[in-house]
């Protein structure tokens, strides 16, 4: 039963006022009689208590009350909801989005709720045949079956999924898939958003519970200045209070936080400086406990390799390799063309013209002569500011002997050792060479802290990559192509998994979050997908009404006013004629 | 024409003549016979002549045959007064409508057929005393009077039978039909009135009108009950029983009023205000031989 409008209920108090005339009137009786001398002496009634009752249970007086409660009523305009029973075709439609993951405060999700009503749904209206449809941006058919209970096993086994909201095209569609809207005689739509233009056999149940604060757009950019990146976040309050919080950039290895208050039901943009990263895959995650947590992450990827493509030259050293592979992910290459870095180790190698090249203990034609051995002792460092020592602690350092070099090139020593050079770089516009003159299997250097430290600056300086500028990232649904990037390889997923995606068209529809890894012949590239930012939505804060509104719209419901008038006008009627067929006599007793 | 008679209801009443159960005597020519011998249409006996009688009632052919001067006497068919005694205090003001209309309704038609019939017709209201009436005349002109006097007579005051029919009979020296209309509902009493009425030689009929809650009440609970015509209060509370009570106690009353005026052979009609005044009339009346 519904009640539209329940302030009418306020004329039942006129049923006081016909109560309170009805007992003043009684406490009123006083007749006048011909001769009082006839009643004087006669015993008062034993029975005059029942008597007066009787007497105040007058039809009049109920009618009134009757009369009054059925304007009432009618007033409130009351609306009889009739379940359908027994339906020819029920269809169930589950909205998937992102959103339906929110928890609500009976600590479960609105896809959880939305479960449990289609149940509820599939117990009160058995039909001969039930459809139900996850319903997103990418609609499906979860089940089409005349058993109730494996609906139920499939429903509860269902889960939301990360796409968007479907659109009432997207649904029109799919119901035509299913031989169209006409085959139901009930559609029962279960969501957290309102979908307009349903049909008219559709009925709307909102699941809209839950405070939200989320990321919805993030993307980084490489600073002008060649250090470090600056990050562009906006973030959605959508509660209903003030929020502090923080928001933190990582790129894997360091990272840039800021606090924020955020004022609610709005959006704001913030710029987040991040001068020392190196990195080229970026998380921002708000550090904030809310009812949706999905997109209180989001992840932007540089548009450039996330790998280093090593060539070796010379016997492959295990602990340079193993500190290579702890910085960055590497791909050995045997194609002189196309590595990021060429190490020479312990090799006599001819002049190469452009790229990084590692020698270590090598020599190279036309640069470098290598002489003797010479034993040194203790290390020195020349050029303590250089990138490539950042964070580098050379005390525990142990080199015996180094070989004496000779250089045909203006070289910049970085470490030495009894005057000669351990450490030197040489960089033109085309290449840029280290030389580590020591043997790495006669010192100590793999054994020490600072070595991966120094290697890590190595590939991060020399294997670098300018990135094509990007400020969209792609989220789940979307379709992400996979061109430009080299022969496709391979398509994992964070897990390591792989993805399948589309040879023909090179497309890929990621169906979760996250940071998926491509992998082409020109090396190994980061795509981020993200929780669409769509799905951050605000809370509806009239969300009894929405649904209230929904269910009259949707419920086949009967008005029972034009009834109650009917029966008002019947008991009106009948009162008169009550009280014309009492008049004569009531007068002739005053 | 006042509101509670109306030519229409007198038009019906046209057929109907009172019947007079005795002779009575009448100083003037009517449709009633009277006792007293006198000159009429009407042959009554003979008797012999003594100086003084007319001549032309002597027999002159009993002279012829029988050689006796007899005179003829003739039954004379005087006109007998129609005295209306209707009482108008404050207890026929009960009921709807009340008793006082209802009783000058029935007065009305009463003084309409006396006065059809050129009998002479009176008048007098009265409550704990005679108010001043209309003596006895003859002809409508006494009709208009007559239904002025019922119009505008306003019931009050208490009821006492006796003092008004003593006063009567003080005010009115020749007897004659009498209705007295009232409803007997005094505590004052009515035998010694009604005894000096019967005494006189009048033909009494006594019309008793009732409001239909003086025999069945239909109060109940806790009532003030106030006497209209004292006004004293008695407040009492009103069930089944106490109703019974009542009843048996009214219908008691009612045995004692019947029983007294059988005893002086006075006519006694009851009628509640419910039953219409045409059918009392020509239903009651008439079984009743007042009226044919």
């Amino acid at each position: 039963m519904i009640l539209r409008n329940p302030s009418a209920l306020y004329l039942l108090l006129g049923g006081l006022l016909i109560l309170l005339l009805h007992f003043l009137r009684s406490r009123e009786r006083r007749r006048e009689v011909s001769a009082l001398f006839l009643w004087e002496g006669l015993p008062g009634d034993a029975q005059s208590k029942a008597a007066r009752l009787r007497q105040h249970i007058d039809p009049l007086l109920f009618l009134q009350l009757g009369i009054l409660i059925a304007l009432s009523f009618a007033l409130i305009q009351p609306l009889l909801r009739i379940p359908q029973n027994s339906v020819s075709g029920l269809a169930i439609v589950i909205d998937a989005s992102a959103s339906m993951h929110t928890q609500t405060s009976a600590n479960t999700s609105r896809y959880q709720q939305a479960i449990d009503e289609a149940i509820t749904t599939l117990d009160r209206f058995p039909a001969k045949k039930t459809t139900i449809i996850q319903f997103s941006e990418h609609p499906q058919l979860l089940a089409r079956s005349d058993d109730s209970a494996d609906l139920a096993a499939i429903l509860r086994d269902s889960t939301p999924t990360w796409y968007r909201d479907g659109t009432r095209e997207g649904l029109l569609t799919m119901f035509g898939c299913v031989g169209g809207v006409g085959q139901f005689d009930r559609i029962v739509v279960l969501s957290d958003q309102p979908i307009a233009g349903l049909p008219p056999q559709a009925e709307m149940l909102l699941f809209n519970e839950g405070d939200n604060l989320g990321i919805t757009a993030f993307s980084v950019r490489e600073n002008t200045s060649g250090s470090g990146v600056s990050a562009f976040v906006e973030l959605l309050n959508a509660t209903d209070g003030y929020v502090d919080t923080q928001i933190r950039i990582s790129d894997g290895e360091n990272q840039a936080t800021l606090t924020l208050m955020l004022q609610p039901n709005e959006t704001n943009q913030y710029v987040i400086p991040f001068p020392n990263s190196r990195g080229s895959v970026f998380t921002a995650t708000l550090d904030h406990s809310d009812s949706l947590d999905a997109d209180s992450v989001r992840h932007f990827a540089l548009d450039r390799p996330i790998d280093a493509r090593v060539l070796w030259i010379g016997d492959r050293n295990r602990y340079l390799a193993a500190a290579l592979m702890a910085s960055v992910p590497v791909t050995d290459v045997q194609d002189l063309s196309t590595p990021d870095l060429v190490v020479v180790n312990r090799a006599q190698v001819p002049a190469i013209e452009q790229g990084v090249v590692l020698l270590i203990q090598s020599g190279m034609e036309g640069v470098l002569t290598l002489g003797d051995l010479q034993d040194v002792n203790d290390i020195i460092v020349r050029s303590p500011d250089h990138p490539l020592l950042q964070a580098v602690d050379i005390e525990d350092f142990r080199i015996p002997q180094i070989a004496e070099a000779q250089f045909e090139i203006p070289v910049e020593i970085l470490l030495e050792a009894n005057g000669l050079p351990v450490l030197a770089e040489y960089r033109d516009s085309n290449r840029r060479l280290i030389f580590l003159l020591a043997d790495l299997m006669t010192t100590n250097l793999p054994i020490t802290v600072d070595f991966p430290i120094l290697v890590r600056n190595l590939a991060h300086e020399l294997v670098r990559i300018p990135a094509e500028l990007a400020f969209q990232s792609p989220e789940v649904g979307d379709f992400i192509p996979l061109q430009g990037r080299g022969t496709v390889q391979s398509l994992t997923d964070q897990q390591g998994q792989d993805v399948a995606y589309s040879e023909a068209l090179l497309t890929f529809s990621p169906q979760r979050p996250g940071v998926y890894t491509l992998r082409t012949d020109r090396g190994a590239f980061a795509i981020t997908v993200n929780t669409p930012a769509s799905e951050t939505v605000l809370k509806t804060s009239s969300q009894l009404i929405a649904v209230a509104t929904e269910m009259e719209q949707s419920e086949r419901l009967y008005p029972l006013w034009p009834v109650l008038l009917a029966l008002a006008i019947l008991l009106l009627l009948i009162e008169i004629l009550h009280y014309l067929g009492l008049t004569t006599p009531l007068r002739r007793s005053n | 024409m006042p509101r509670f008679i109306d030519e229409a209801f007198l038009q019906r009443l046209a057929n109907l003549r009172f019947i007079i159960k005795g002779r009575r005597r009448g100083r003037l020519s009517g449709v009633h016979s009277s006792r007293r011998a006198g000159v009429s249409l009407e042959f009554s006996d003979y008797r012999s002549y003594v100086p003084g009688d007319d001549f032309r009632y002597i027999d002159w052919n009993v002279y012829g045959r029988l050689d006796r001067v007899l005179v003829k006497t003739y039954v004379h068919e005087a006109d007998l007064p129609i005295y209306l005694l209707v009482d108008f205090s404050a207890s026929m003001q009960i009921g709807t409508p009340t008793k006082a209309q209802y009783a000058a309704q029935f007065a009305a038609a009463m003084a309409y057929l006396g006065l059809k019939e050129l009998d002479r017709v009176g008048v007098y209201p009265f409550n704990d005393q005679l108010v001043q009436g209309i003596p006895p005349r003859h002809g409508m002109g006494q009709m208009g009077k007559i239904l002025r006097l019922l119009r505008e007579a306003e019931p009050g005051g208490r009821t006492s039978l006796d003092q008004a029919i003593t006063e009567f009979l003080s005010q009115t020296h020749e007897s004659g039909i009498v209705f007295i209309i009232s409803d007997f509902l005094g505590s004052s009493g009515y035998e010694e009135g009604l005894a000096k009425l019967a005494h006189r030689g009048d033909e009494v009929t006594v019309i008793q009108v009732l409001d239909p809650a003086d025999a069945t009440p239909t109060m109940a609970g806790t009532t003030r009950l106030v006497d209209v015509e004292s006004s004293q209060r008695l407040t009492l509370s009103i069930g089944h029983r106490t109703k019974e009570e009542y009843e048996r106690r009214f219908r008691e009353y009612q045995l004692a009023l019947e029983r007294f005026l059988l005893s002086r052979r006075i006519t006694h009609f009851q009628v509640t205000t419910d039953r219409s005044m045409e059918q009392f009339i020509h239903e009651d009346l008439r079984v009743g031989g007042i009226l044919r």
